[in-house]
């Protein structure tokens, strides 16, 4: 297993929010988390990126216990997370956060061609490479954000809601490059209200729900519908 | 106004200005990364001149080792500062008020500290070079052309630093989003530290300059660090070029009115500008800090 | 106040009132004296910076400015001191509101930087003005007090020792008297939540005036009875080292509790009293106090007693 979360309980003040959480991803597998907001995926994901503490359970990366370490020793040992609608460094340029992108130490080697194949990926990059961040559009900016992530040379890679808000034209080029690196055999965990798009990236989805992770099917048989109907109303 | 004065009055507001330089952009640095105000930095300028005294002239072994001692003292307790007084406080809703507190007695304890290690006996530092330049006229000593000549060097390669290595990025990054910097595995209490020891050390050379001019003693970094201090309300933080066009700014202005109305006033006057600069525009003349 | 509140508060008094007659040592009474004028600096400090929310650092110079005036006043223009008392409180409020104007604009950090650039300012211009405030050397002989057939100085201090306790006493009513009012409300509201308070109808820039002026006056006052009382009006009183010990007072009596940095007042006063010869290492001591105290009771120790107590 290359993740491995048993009975992890985390929240915020006096507020649990998630209740004993156990979710598993394998060697080379992309797994999609959907559920109702507020209930504990973004929570989940920066537990396990070190942002938000344990308070129960443990976390394991590839064999390595990493529940409650530093964010920093999480991403050095290659699992990476892009945080959902993330503003990045408005003051630095395109260039300059790839390039802290490959802080790691292990990822030090083959900066310049991950730099190469992120901007073959999104070319886009490669155009706007020294301008700051903070003239670039929100498709831009989650480009980037995804770069950034991929010169870490991540061993799983963790999105949250990469398409959030943006306009369906941008969300079909992120989505098709989220494909790619899936295809290529990046191993990812995604967080997407788009059940759909989820359903075409992964293989495998899971449902949370009030904290715990209450279905995990193929996505093939999941019935769109009938979630959709129970846990977003009518109305979705 | 004759020819002399105004060469006399240019001469002086270079001097100035670089000090002033050399100090407000370690403050700024600091400023722009934690989003506090380091009332300890002029005791890091003291701190830099007393260890310089004591390997140049205490130790009788010059002061070119003199100044990488004292540049290498302030910066390890620059770092040991922030881990000590800033960095327990990082995300506590009142952070800028306790840092003002915790630095302030920080300042307490380095004065005290240089009190009990030196005394209060006041002492020199042997210039940078010795002798008299003459320029345009005027005569100024050899030191303070040196420390006029040698700042844009310091400034840029501070600005290349900051500007042109990952390190410095990860510096900026930092200070402009906490959360995403560390979750690209960037060591957030490395860089604060590093950004205190960065300012620290340039006050050390602050304090090298300051300490062959006037005589030195353990307040001496008090009233530098207040006009370091209108320096970046006067400029604003957001740019590097801010504080440091403010500082010969503030360098001019203050010989201007040392030499039109006295020495005595001219606090008020400097005083009097940074309000009107605040009322026009609160975040300094050239935009202030994000945080 | 509850009646529990009352209670302690008339035992508190009784007691201080008591102290001089059972242990008759002038310089208990001396450090008594000492301690009741800071604890009415410290708890007015309480008023804009605990009450406020208003980072104000030229509160000293509220206390300085009394200290001159007082010495001014009385030495140089032949007040009375009785009057020159009242002026210091007065000349403090008018200088709190000189502050206040810049201030009105400005949030966090700039009005910290600000109000510590008015306070070193105003030291600047007293050591300047060696003509009439003595330079770097300070007034010193200043006239005192005189009630017709008595001298306050006299019976071991006595006179100075119940005009401090009294000095004191009207401060806190009129603390919490203003604490209490309609006004003490609004500064709060205005404090917690400047959008909602402003979105009311309150306007920020009247409160923070008033504010800062309510908190100068006994500060001014407390500052020509400190010069009154030594005699001597010093550039010292705008030292860093007094204003680490009212920020130490503040911080271990706990923000916006009044109470708690007049108690705090007392025993730091004491222990400062106490370490006198210590020389540097006193300072040393007060600064590793006050990084120990936010560290661990950001509170102050008052709200931590409290916690304990409930």
């Amino acid at each position: 297993m290359l993740l491995e979360i048993a009975g992890l309980k985390a929240g915020y003040g006096g507020v649990t929010v998630l209740h004993a959480l156990d979710l598993e991803i394998g060697a080379a597998e992309t797994v999609g988390l959907f559920g109702p907001n507020g209930h504990g995926k973004t929570t989940l994901l920066k537990t396990v990126s070190g942002l938000v503490a344990a308070r129960g359970g443990t976390i394991r990366f590839d064999g390595v216990d990493i529940t409650n370490r530093k964010p920093g020793h999480i991403v050095e040992l290659g699992l990476v997370h892009v945080p959902q609608g993330n503003l990045l460094f408005p003051d630095c340029t395109v260039a300059e956060a790839l390039s802290l992108g490959a802080w790691p130490r292990r990822a030090r080697p083959r900066e310049a061609a991950n730099r190469a194949r992120i901007e073959t990926l999104f070319p886009r990059l490669a155009e706007r490479r020294r301008q700051k961040i903070h003239g670039l559009s929100g498709g831009e900016r989650q480009m980037l954000a995804i770069g950034v992530a991929l010169m870490a040379e991540p061993r799983l890679l963790i999105l949250d809601e990469p398409t959030l808000g943006l306009a369906p034209k941008v969300r079909g080029e992120l989505a098709a490059a989220i494909t790619e690196l899936a295809g290529g055999g990046l191993p990812m965990l995604v967080v997407e209200q788009d059940l759909r798009f989820l359903g075409a990236v992964c293989p495998r989805l899971a449902l949370i729900d009030r904290g715990q992770v209450v279905l995990e099917a193929p996505s093939a048989t999941i019935d769109e519908a009938a979630i959709m109907s129970r846990y977003f109303g009518d109305a979705a | 106004m004759s020819g002399d004065a105004l060469v006399t009055i240019a001469v002086s507001a270079l001097v100035l200005g670089s000090l002033y330089a050399v100090m407000a952009l370690g403050l700024a640095v600091v400023w722009s990364s934690l989003g506090i105000f380091n009332f300890a930095h002029g005791l890091f300028m003291t701190l830099g001149a007393y260890v310089a005294w004591q390997v140049a002239a205490g130790a009788g072994w010059g002061l070119w080792p003199g100044i990488v001692a004292a540049v290498a003292a302030a910066m390890a307790v620059g770092a040991v500062a922030c881990e000590l007084l800033v960095r327990p406080f990082l995300g506590r809703k009142d952070v800028v008020l306790v840092a003002v507190i915790t630095t302030l007695a920080g300042a307490t304890l380095i004065e005290n500290g240089v009190l009990l290690a030196w005394g209060g006996r006041p002492k020199q530092l042997p210039p940078l070079a010795t002798g008299t330049v003459n320029l345009f006229g005027a005569a100024l000593s050899a030191h303070e052309a040196v420390i006029v000549a040698i700042t844009p060097l310091i400034l840029l390669a501070v600005w290349l630093f900051l500007g042109r290595t990952r390190l410095g990025a990860a510096l900026r990054a930092v200070a402009q989003n906490h959360e995403a910097a560390l979750l690209m595995g960037l060591p957030a209490a490395r860089l604060y530290a590093l950004a205190f020891a960065l300012a620290a050390g340039l006050a050390a050379i602050a304090g090298i300059f300051l300490g062959a001019i006037r005589f030195m003693s353990p307040a001496m970094g008090g009233d530098p660090l207040l006009k370091a201090m209108v320096v970046v309300i006067f400029g604003g933080v957001a740019r590097f070029a801010g504080p440091v066009v403010a500082a010969y700014l503030i360098g001019l202005i203050e010989a201007v009115s040392t030499y039109a109305i006295g020495l005595y006033w001219t606090p008020s006057v400097l005083f009097l500008f940074m309000i009107g600069t605040l009322m026009l525009r609160p975040q300094g003349l050239f935009g202030g800090a994000r945080r | 106040m509850t009646r529990r509140g009352v209670v302690i508060g008339l035992a508190a008094l009784g007691l201080l009132a008591a102290l001089p007659f059972v242990f008759p040592v002038p310089y208990l009474r001396h450090i008594f004296i000492l301690a009741f004028i800071y604890a009415v600096v410290a708890s007015n400090w309480d008023l804009s910076l605990g009450y406020g929310g208003i980072f104000n650092f030229a509160h000293v110079a509220f206390f300085s400015i009394g200290v001159y005036g007082y010495g001014i006043l009385t030495k140089l223009a032949g007040w009375s001191p009785w009057a020159a008392l009242a002026a210091g409180g007065v000349l403090a409020t008018l200088a709190a509101v000189l502050v206040a104007i810049p201030v009105l604009r400005l949030s966090g950090i700039y009005i910290i930087l600000v109000t510590f650039a008015f306070a070193q300012l105003v030291l600047q211009l007293v050591v300047s003005q060696s003509g009439l405030t003595g330079g770097m050397m300070g007034m010193v002989g200043l006239p005192t007090f005189q009630i017709p057939g008595y001298n306050l100085a006299r019976d071991g201090k006595l006179g100075y020792y119940f005009g401090a306790l009294a000095l004191l006493v009207v401060s806190t009513a009129f603390l919490r008297a203003f604490v209490g009012s309609r006004l003490g409300l609004a500064i709060r509201a205005l404090r917690d939540d400047p959008d909602y308070a402003a979105a009311r109808g309150i306007s920020v820039a009247r409160q923070r005036i008033l504010t800062l002026a309510a908190s100068a006056f006994f500060t001014g006052v407390a500052g020509a009875y400190y010069a009154a009382y030594l005699r001597i009006a010093s550039p010292d009183a705008f030292g860093v080292s007094l204003l680490s010990l009212l920020l130490s007072i503040l911080l271990l009596g706990g923000l916006a509790s009044i109470y708690g940095p007049v108690v705090a007042a007392l025993v730091l006063t004491f222990l400062s009293e106490a370490s006198v010869d210590l020389g540097p290492w006193r300072h040393i001591a007060i600064a590793v106090v006050i990084i120990v105290v936010v560290r661990i009771w950001p509170g102050g120790l008052w709200s931590a007693l409290r916690r304990l107590s409930s």
